[in-house]
């Protein structure tokens, strides 16, 4: 693999929601639109580890689910690999593993049914399945509850069965959204291991978080978001000398307060 | 076409491996079908023989005294039979007919015996009867006396008059039925088949159906079928046909039961049931035609149930609106249980509702090649749109992510 590949490309990228009468009055608003994200462009690389940093309701997880197809961007573009989200979305899909706790796997069905289901949904061979099967089990500790229902399964080992499944046709770019939300400390641990093996592979992994201890270790790069804006982007090393702070918690606050404007 | 067949099996291993499902689907139809026969046998039978029972309550208002006599010859119950002479008021017996405390009221004309001889006048006496028919009591009492004993006794009364009674009666009627016995059999099954299987095909996918696409959403499961690099109309495509096989097969369930089931209960029951007639015998074009038509009936069916499910944004929404489409179906399906083949080719082009009559009349062997093809077409046309509607909301970020 070679480094420094840019997997992700997005221009521009604007996503509006209409609002329907409902959802206005249940965000106390009279406009009938909602920003959700304004003119984000930012790129990422095969081999790091790049973080979405930013509050709650800031436009990261409509911005991953922009780059994962699941929603088409209202203006500008995204790549993966290449290929654009809309006319290419299959290509993209072929390459990228979505993770959220939103998307949640089939209580009916045991873990092994659903990994092997995916599996052939990606055109992944029977045999290569197997031995993919038996490594990413073994590492999330969910070999010997294969075949017990998802339903049977503790929240914890939920999750892990999640990503297994979610990584079932070795993508290039890894897209999770809060990875480690709703996890013990163990579970949480192990999860973020597994994303620093994958980044070690050459893999691109794109994650959104609001936790600053997170974010410090163990991303690459950053990109903060506010109110729908990337209002800075680069390493945290280089986002602390632009703000001269001496934490990312200060730095986002430092960015926050310049940058947030409450909505009247 | 692979992926399909994915989603296909991913489905049909969720139906199979379900008890509950297996249950709902084999073992129920059988237990609410026969329990259903035997509650309705034992009712009717019970019924029958609480009339056959009763002893009905009989006033015979100025009886001639032969058909007293005659009378305590065929009728051993005489304690519950009262005669009354001519002058009395009987009004308040038919008031007690109404109130169902009496069953029935004979009255004989005054000086009946010299009428019968003396035909010179040109008014036959008239036996008056009251009874209440709907009360079975009453009608039942009214049937045996009129039929039975008042014939008997006219009979009787002829023969004394003129030795021999086939002097008066001239001729006899003597009937032979001449029919088709297979139309006469599809004609039955007609009436009755196509709406149970058209309710029967619907209800059978409609719990699946919303749980497989309202339900996938509702638990957040459907994403991460969205995420995987195949066609959505694939998943489409795979999902109706798993609920085309399960509608299929959980109807057929419902109509061998019915079919095998019906006449031995009956049988066994002798609730008068006749399904003798009930031999199936197709020509290979009705099969055939037969064939075509249901599967364009469940397409259609699943993919209205999609569509339903698809735009709702929950499993109990979904359940809502369906009702008001499960309606129109067993509406459709009533429309054909009475009255004959509709000619009207036209008709045949209205989907839901050509399918219904097309099964009748394909039955009864009705059915012109036209009204065929008219019912095929917009049958198979309607299916398609509406699956192609099912694509699109599935294509759609609005639909299936509230976004």
């Amino acid at each position: 693999m070679r480094m420094g590949v840019k997997m992700i490309q997005i221009e521009n990228l604007t996503k509006i929601y209409k609002l329907s009468k409902k959802q206005m009055l249940k965000a106390k608003t009279k406009k009938q639109i909602k920003i959700a994200v304004d003119g984000v462009s930012f790129e990422a690389k095969n081999g790091e580890i790049f973080g979405l940093l930013g509050p709650n309701g800031a436009g990261k997880t409509t911005t991953l689910r922009c780059i994962a197809t699941l929603l088409k961007p209202t203006d500008g573009s995204v790549k993966v690999s290449g290929f654009d989200t809309i006319s290419d979305s299959i290509e993209v899909r072929k390459n990228i593993g979505f993770l959220t706790n939103e998307i949640k796997l089939d209580p009916q069905f045991s873990a092994k049914y659903l990994f092997n289901f995916f599996g052939k949904m990606h055109g992944v061979e029977q045999a290569v399945l197997d031995k993919r099967r038996e490594e990413l089990f073994l590492y999330f500790g969910i070999k010997e509850f294969e075949d017990k229902k998802i339903d049977e399964l503790s929240t914890g080992m939920k999750q892990k069965a999640a990503i297994a499944v979610a990584l079932v046709h070795d993508p290039e770019v890894i897209i999770f959204d809060e990875p480690t939300v709703g996890l013990d400390i163990i579970t949480a641990r192990s999860v973020t291991d597994y994303l620093k093996a994958l980044k070690e592979r050459g893999k691109l992994v794109i994650i959104s978080t609001h936790i600053m201890s997170e974010a410090e270790k163990l991303c690459d790069r950053l990109a903060i978001i506010i109110d729908g804006k990337k209002i800075a982007e680069g390493t945290v090393k280089e986002i602390l000398e632009s703000t001269n702070t001496g934490d990312l918690e200060d730095a986002f606050f430092q960015l926050y307060k310049d940058n947030h404007k409450e909505e009247k | 076409m692979n992926s399909i067949k994915n989603v296909l099996s991913k489905e049909l291993y969720r139906i199979f491996k379900d008890k509950k499902m297996i249950f709902s689907i084999f073992i129920l139809p059988v237990i609410l079908i026969v329990g259903m026969i035997t509650l309705m046998g034992s009712i009717a039978k019970n019924a029958s023989n609480d009339v056959q029972k009763h002893i009905p309550t009989v006033y015979i208002q100025n009886a001639p005294s032969d058909f007293k006599s005659f009378i305590s010859s065929v009728d051993t119950n005489l304690n519950d039979i009262t005669f009354l002479n001519a002058s009395e008021d009987t009004s308040s017996i038919q008031n007690d007919i109404l109130k169902e405390k009496v069953d029935l009221l004979l009255v004989f004309p005054d000086s009946f015996s010299k009428a019968i001889i003396d035909l010179s006048g040109s008014k036959l006496p008239s036996v008056l009867v009251y009874y209440n028919p709907s009360v079975d009591y009453s009608a039942s009492a009214e049937s045996t006396y009129v039929n039975s004993y008042l014939e008997a006794y006219r009979q009787n009364l002829l023969v004394a008059k003129y030795g021999n009674i086939n002097a008066v009666k001239l001729f006899d009627v003597q009937q032979s039925i001449i029919q088709d016995e297979a139309k006469a059999t599809g004609k039955m099954l007609g009436s009755l088949l196509p709406y149970f299987i058209t309710i029967m095909l619907f209800a059978g996918a409609m719990g699946l159906g919303i749980d497989t696409i309202a339900g996938e959403k509702e638990r957040g499961t459907m994403a991460s079928l969205l995420m995987t690099p195949v066609k959505r109309t694939s998943i489409v495509m795979g999902k109706l046909l798993a609920l085309m096989i399960l509608s299929v097969v959980s109807a057929t369930v419902y109509v061998i039961t019915m079919v095998v089931a019906i006449p031995i209960m009956s049988k066994s029951m002798g609730s008068g049931m006749d399904l003798s007639g009930l031999s199936i015998r197709f020509t290979s074009t009705q099969i055939f035609e037969l064939v075509v038509v249901m599967i364009g009936v469940v397409f259609l069916y699943v993919a209205l149930i999609g569509v339903v499910a698809v735009f709702a944004k929950s499993v109990k929404e979904a359940s809502t609106y369906i009702m008001p489409l499960y309606i129109i179906i067993i509406a459709t399906g009533m429309m054909t249980m009475y009255g004959t083949s509709v000619t009207n080719v036209g008709l045949y082009a209205i989907p839901l509702y050509n399918s219904s009559i097309a099964l009748k009349a394909i039955l009864s062997g009705d059915i012109t090649m036209m009204q065929f093809i008219f019912t095929t077409i917009s049958t198979f046309g309607a299916a398609g749109v509406v699956t192609l509607c099912i694509g699109k909301a599935f294509n759609s970020e609005k639909v299936m992510f509230n976004a």
